[in-house]
């Protein structure tokens, strides 16, 4: 039964790639460039945003919300195994696995569709390329901590996380690398954490980012992780007050 | 007839009140859709700019039918969503036997149980939007055409939920393919493109989804005159055989349902 569902959730994955793929196909069938973008540059991006997302976005941190709220989080707390350090392996496990059955799909994919593909050589570009996704999968693991926290206060963590995603699937470069945006909300999506979970990561990939751009990026996004985790910890921090008090 | 209505009443009431008794949750989910659906149109108004045409689709047809779409799926996240997300767990905790008892049509029971009144705001969106890019593309905006468009999206609706609740009365089988539902959601968001599209990936994958480009794409295609006789009527049959067939099969279900002891 659980292989049978495997297997669909396997189909979907695909199946959101492909739709994302045919539709820039068509945009392209049209015409030789888009926003400065060739048709080989966007393809592999589409391609490789769904390996990405793979590593950065792929998490175990969704059940911390209800871990809390059903007074689970009591095992932990007695555990000599600390809360954080269980969650940060089983989510390396997790993206792993992801990551191996995307790579699989992705090759799949490849054979089938044959897109003309850029491949970057230039080894200080990838070596910044894998150090944005290393960053960028730590601010989501603490993006999403955070979400979960909210369980020390309210019986509802789903409707703000899933307001997140809404945000996220516009924001994080998925669909579209941003900066097709026009200039006034491609600036605010600078700013906002969403899109160093995936539009930085494989614009660095691209090698389409001079150093300013690069120094900026990686800036503002460590700023982001630093940020992350002190609210992480304080609101860590205030939570258990809350549930200890609570006699649990 | 009349009484389904006033069942259907009782039900949209009870949603109602739930709704009140998760007000935030509401208030939440309500800011999601709205964000969604200003997104959804945000991306396709970009990724349609510079250019004139795809597939035979004109740039304001396409932006129009990403309008018809959320129309679309808002009236079916409204109506049926929440069911079908419950279905799983109805099936495997064997409380359909309760719907079963009960002297009412199960698969009405399960279809419409509960209301999402959230989704609403897509719906609105969606007509807003419409109006608006039909407005600023000059399209004549007769009411005649508009109530026909609205019959045939409620057409295509039907087709639309006939073939969810095909592919979800597997679940009497299956009932821990919870999968099965979400993979039905990608489905549905494939209608918000033309089907063209799917032709020129592959012939086989176009024919496999024909039922599907149908959904939105005749209606909203009506809406600019280009259907034919043929292209509604098209809609219209599948839409009564597929409902058809979802009735003969969930009734074939649950034969199999009540025949195994559960």
């Amino acid at each position: 039964m659980y292989r049978l569902n495997f297997v669909m959730w396997r189909v979907r994955m695909v199946m959101q790639i492909l739709v994302v793929y045919f539709l820039w196909w068509a945009i392209f069938s049209q015409r030789q460039e888009f926003f400065g973008y060739t048709q080989s540059l966007i393809l592999t991006y589409i391609l490789l945003s769904s390996l990405v997302r793979t590593l950065v976005l792929g998490t175990t941190t969704m059940d911390i919300g209800s871990v809390i709220n059903q007074g689970n989080l009591s095992n932990f707390l007695l555990r000599p195994l600390h809360f954080f350090h269980y969650y940060i392996a089983r989510d390396i496990g997790d993206k792993l696995l992801n990551f191996a059955f995307a790579i699989g799909e992705i090759t799949l994919l490849y054979i089938i569709l044959r897109p003309q593909i850029f491949i970057q050589t230039h080894v200080i570009t990838l070596l910044f390329f894998l150090v944005a996704i290393v960053i960028g999968t730590i601010l989501y693991f603490f993006f999403s901590l955070i979400f979960g926290f909210l369980g020390f206060w309210t019986p509802d963590v789903w409707a703000p996380r899933f307001l997140s995603f809404v945000i996220m699937e516009f924001f994080a470069g998925g669909l579209f690398p941003l900066d097709i945006l026009p200039q006034p909300l491609f600036s605010i999506s600078q700013l906002l954490p969403f899109s160093y979970f995936l539009y930085f990561p494989l614009k660095v990939y691209l090698g389409q980012l001079n150093i300013t751009l690069l120094l900026q990026g990686f800036t503002i996004e460590i700023m982001w992780v630093v940020g992350l985790i002190i609210f992480a910890r304080f609101l860590w921090q205030k939570g258990l007050k809350v549930y200890t008090a609570e006699g649990r | 007839m009349k009484q389904y209505l006033r069942v259907y009443r009782v039900y949209a009431k009870m949603s109602l009140e739930a709704l009140f008794a998760y007000r935030a949750n509401f208030i939440n989910s309500f800011i999601s859709s709205v964000a969604w659906g200003v997104f959804s149109f945000v991306s396709i108004f970009l990724l349609t700019s510079k250019t004139s045409s795809i597939y035979g689709w004109k740039r304001e047809e396409i932006i129009l039918l990403t309008c018809g779409y959320q129309i679309m799926i808002g009236i079916f996240h409204t109506l049926f969503s929440k069911n079908f997300g419950y279905m799983a767990e109805v099936i495997e905790y064997a409380q359909l036997d309760g719907f079963l008892l009960k002297p009412i049509d199960s698969q009405f029971v399960m279809s419409m149980r509960w209301v999402n009144y959230t989704s609403i705001s897509r719906i609105f969106l969606g007509i807003i939007f419409l109006l608006y890019i039909m407005q600023n593309f000059s399209i004549g905006l007769d009411p005649f055409i508009i109530g026909i468009f609205f019959l045939l999206l409620l057409v295509g609706l039907l087709l639309l939920y006939s073939i969810w609740f095909t592919v979800a009365t597997v679940l009497i089988w299956l009932p821990r393919l919870s999968n099965i539902i979400e993979l039905m959601f990608n489905v549905s968001g494939m209608t918000r493109y033309p089907g063209e599209l799917y032709k020129h990936a592959s012939e086989y994958l176009f024919f496999f989804l024909l039922p599907i480009t149908l959904v939105v794409a005749t209606p909203v295609k009506f809406l600019f005159r280009r259907t034919s006789i043929i292209d509604i009527s098209e809609l219209f049959a599948f839409s009564i055989i597929f409902f058809l067939l979802s009735r003969k099969f969930w009734k074939f279900a649950l034969r199999y349902y009540t025949s195994a002891s559960s």
